[in-house]
């Protein structure tokens, strides 16, 4: 039986940082903030990685750190910027590609939606973090987040004129919601 | 220097309920709900961010933490 092998910090951090930078692009909305961000994140993360507890979730731990810089320096001085035209069109699609339009708006609408709910749907929707796991990222109760998450979705879905229910692929709550709405 | 390991994709074509998981001891997880326009999207624009190459100054850091860790 082999054994696990050792905890490397430097290669862990580079696992995680794809996604910490693309949370931190949804978070500010602009890439260079988001580099700033992530740097910051590896340098607290490096010098306080003592206390890390080993066997716990090591990329929900950045993600917290990155989160309470982002709210605690960035987003407080107003360094937020929208640039969400540097981002959107960085390389997602061909401008010949059908989607080319559909993806700018998404990416607008998305940049559109209050902080809260834009990080409650990236943790839960983009990156597969449970309810729970946000919650606990995010320093909120887990209702909160599934609430801001239904709203994020609720509202993404009417500035994009998604009519049908369908097209959130909404769970229960999420289409009682829409239903509400559409009444 | 190799590409990062990505996260691994969670898409899928059911739906869980919430209210499957109420008044049980699991964890509530949203995982492969997305599977609509909306979540192709969001599919799409994070995959695109994910997929972008790292800036030197954040690989020169990795890489200065590596030789502080082998100088230990």
């Amino acid at each position: 039986m082999t054994e696990p092998s050792p905890f490397c910090f430097a290669d862990e951090l580079v696992v995680a940082m794809p996604s910490l930078r693309a949370f931190a692009v949804a978070l500010s909305g602009n890439v260079t903030t988001a580099n700033d961000l992530v740097q910051e994140t590896l340098l607290k993360a490096w010098s306080h990685q003592n206390l890390f507890q080993p066997g716990t979730n090591f990329k929900a731990w950045l993600f917290t750190i990155l989160r309470n810089t982002y709210y605690s320096q960035y987003r407080r001085s107003r360094r937020e910027v929208l640039d969400t035209g540097k981002i959107a069109d960085g390389r997602c699609v061909s401008p010949n590609q059908p989607s080319h339009m559909d993806m700018i708006e998404f990416k607008t609408a998305l940049q559109a939606l209050p902080v809260d709910q834009r990080e409650a749907l990236i943790l839960v929707g983009a990156e597969g973090y449970s309810y729970e796991e946000a919650a606990s990222i995010t320093g909120c109760a887990i209702g909160t987040v599934k609430s801001r998450v239904n709203r994020a979705r609720v509202r993404l879905a009417r500035t994009l004129e998604m009519v049908n229910v369908d097209e959130l692929g909404a769970d229960w709550s999420s289409r009682a919601v829409v239903g509400k709405l559409q009444r | 220097m190799a590409s990062p390991a990505r996260p691994e994709k969670r898409q899928g074509s059911g739906i869980e309920s919430d209210d499957r998981a109420a008044g049980s001891a699991e964890p509530i997880y949203l995982r492969h709900r997305y599977h609509g326009e909306l979540g192709q999207l969001l599919r799409e624009y994070y995959t695109d961010v994910l997929d972008q190459p790292m800036p030197d100054r954040l690989l020169r850091l990795i890489e200065q933490f590596r030789q502080k860790e082998q100088n230990k």
